[in-house]
């Protein structure tokens, strides 16, 4: 019990960091969402719930908000196809290489996310690798646009947030008892259906953490959509910054910024709901 | 249901080699047990059997046909693991009806077969419930009943009894035994349990490093054994060092340190042949030694210790030529005292002759 209470005042810093960082902005944020916008930089005072009645009155938001979600489900689903078989792959591999593999799967992770946009602009562009490849192979005869649009960003997004997915799924599969997968093949199911009726039902925690984590991380990205989008993709985070940034009107970016933070908790919170009754 | 057959099969991982050019037959409803210790390549045969590995070199048949490079999901071979692994998301029912959704077999037929076969290993009660609600000796129980649902041709257990605690062992392979009788199918049995695998079998096979030993009926492996390394593995031996005095008419053995010394014996199984003067090795079962010296064969010990076996009590006694004997003694009857020196004897048929093939019996 006294180790316990010892523990307690070690959290105590790190609290303190939370509080100053996280929390004290937010509260502030959610106070300027409770003033009306006066003018650039300035606000009336008086509390009041307008800012959100007009949030919810303005179909052009719900549009955002509905197109903002459908990106992050888009994200999500590439991630989904592109990461289960890796995160099957790094689970069950013996190769000695495994550590590097790993290291290999995070090392997006460990690049600032500015220089990460940046990196595939030779790769993406009109004159990049992929159309010069494509052109060469006869398989298009104009460049595609894969930058400053939507595909970009997808892109771009995908390319940020697979690892966690990866990391995630990887780590429940390799949970699962290989035994239980040869009893399916034993009973005569080859690895693609001994995959889709034993390996997936499994994996449904991780497939529902992992998704979660990539669409909150997707939803509120910013520096990805504004670089990738090239200002050409509105999202609810460019879309607050064009609030906040260019117009300085606070109370409308921080209105959106906290209906995002809302929906993502919902979101969240009805997942790990979903997860919990089937388990 | 069908015969089994493993043709001078190899396989090597690396540079070690796992099974070394095995040839094995399973007949037809035959429950045959590949016993050894671990690292014998015991396993490997079954994964053989199971498709799970691929031999280097051999051929794999089932019921009369090639199945070497036969996709494990094509065989109809029923497997029971170790750990059970039981499908921990679908229920009882589901996890027996498993290999039957997977055939597309129609519905009715279905609901059908898993309450027969739940019925064979008495679940029926529980066939809601998901594996994680069940004790071990249950879900052994569910595994087999989903290994027989799909009417495999052969039966395969990779040491299902391990897992669980002595006295459900005893019940789980009676159960094990009953199931393979009424179904009449072909099974091996993968165990390093020497109880087990003479409790069980219509046959075993003895495995070392990759090799079989000995193939016999219980009662043969455990009376003549064919090398020393059976006869250690398989129950406990006392084993004296000879050399061969006469071998027409039943063999003479000489004590190898005094010739003067004389035993009568039998050869083991096939009946290796032996020369005059060749060294050799003289085999006692415990239960076959007596105290006293009713029988023609004579040893001179001292008593050790005794220890008491409910059954019986063991005796180990220290041989003049440093070797060490064990006998077993009824329980009713008087114990020596340590340090007593005692005459102990046995008959000729219970020395059984082997050859000296290498001095290592550990088991």
């Amino acid at each position: 019990m006294a180790l316990k209470r010892a523990w307690g005042f070690l959290l105590l810093p790190a609290l303190a960091v939370l509080a100053a960082a996280f929390l004290m902005p937010l509260a502030n944020l959610g106070m300027k969402s409770l003033h009306l916008f006066a003018g650039p930089g300035r606000e009336q005072p008086g509390l009041t719930l307008e800012n959100y009645i007009a949030f919810l009155e303005d179909p052009f938001n719900w549009g955002l908000l509905g197109w903002t979600s459908l990106l992050g489900l888009l994200v999500v689903g590439i991630s989904l196809v592109l990461g289960l078989p890796v995160a099957y792959f790094l689970a069950r591999t013996k190769t000695r290489w495994r550590p590097v593999l790993f290291l290999l799967v995070i090392a997006p992770m460990l690049v600032s996310v500015v220089i990460r946009n940046l990196g595939w602009i030779p790769i993406l562009s009109e004159s990049g690798v992929v159309n010069s490849l494509l052109i060469a192979l006869g398989l298009v005869s104009q460049p595609l646009k894969l930058f400053n649009n939507l595909a970009g960003v997808v892109i771009g997004l995908v390319h940020a947030f697979l690892p966690f997915l990866i990391l995630t799924l990887a780590t429940v599969i390799q949970r699962i008892d290989p035994q239980i997968e040869e009893a399916s093949i034993n009973l005569g199911a080859g690895p693609f259906e001994t995959f889709c009726r034993v390996v997936l039902p499994l994996t449904r925690p991780g497939l529902i953490a992992g998704s979660l984590i990539v669409f909150t991380l997707a939803v509120s990205a910013y520096t990805t959509p504004a670089v990738m989008g090239g200002g050409r993709v509105l999202v609810m985070s460019t879309y607050v910054q064009q609030q906040i940034g260019t117009l300085l009107d606070y109370a409308t970016g921080a209105t959106v910024a906290i209906v995002l933070l809302v929906w993502g908790a919902f979101l969240s919170i009805l997942a790990l709901r979903f997860s919990k009754a089937e388990a | 249901m069908a015969e089994v057959e493993l043709r001078r099969v190899s396989k090597a991982y690396g540079a070690t080699e796992v099974v070394r050019d095995l040839s094995l037959e399973i007949k037809d409803g035959e429950f045959l047990t590949l016993l050894g210790a671990s690292g014998s390549g015991k396993t490997t045969c079954l994964r053989m059997v199971a498709g799970f590995v691929i031999p280097d070199s051999g051929q794999v048949m089932l019921g009369g046909r090639d199945a070497t490079r036969l996709p494990a999901w094509r065989r109809n071979t029923g497997m029971v693991f170790q750990s059970y692994a039981l499908f921990p998301h679908l229920s009882v029912a589901e996890n027996v009806a498993y290999g039957l959704t997977v055939r597309r077999t129609p519905k009715p037929e279905i609901a059908a077969r898993v309450a027969e076969v739940l019925r064979l290993v008495r679940l029926e009660e529980f066939k809601d419930r998901k594996p994680a609600q069940l004790s071990g000796g249950q879900k052994q129980r569910v595994a087999l009943a989903r290994a027989v649902a799909i009417r495999p041709e052969v039966l395969l257990l990779d040491e299902p009894l391990s897992a669980l605690d002595l006295k459900l062992r005893g019940e789980l392979q009676a159960e094990i035994r009953r199931i393979q009788q009424t179904l009449g199918i072909t099974t091996l049995f993968v165990t390093h349990d020497q109880g087990e695998a003479l409790g069980i079998s219509d046959r075993v096979a003895v495995m070392r490093e990759g090799k079989i030993l000995q193939v016999d009926t219980p009662v043969a492996l455990y009376q003549r054994p064919a090398s020393s390394y059976v006869a250690n593995f398989v129950g406990t031996t006392n084993f004296i060092d000879g050399i061969v005095l006469d071998q027409n008419g039943p063999f003479r053995i000489g004590h190898a340190r005094d010739q003067t010394q004389v035993f009568t014996a039998i050869a083991g199984e096939n009946g290796p042949s032996f020369a005059k003067g060749e060294p050799c090795l003289l085999c006692i079962r415990p239960e076959n030694v007596r105290l006293g010296a009713m029988h023609p064969n004579r040893i001179e010990a001292k008593v050790i210790h005794v220890t008491y076996g409910g059954q019986h009590w063991v005796a180990d006694c220290d041989r003049a030529d440093g070797g060490i004997m064990t006998l077993n003694l009824p329980a009713q009857s008087g114990i020596p005292k340590p340090g007593e020196v005692v005459t102990l004897s046995w008959a000729a048929e219970h020395g059984v002759l082997l050859k000296i093939e290498d001095r290592s019996h550990g088991a």
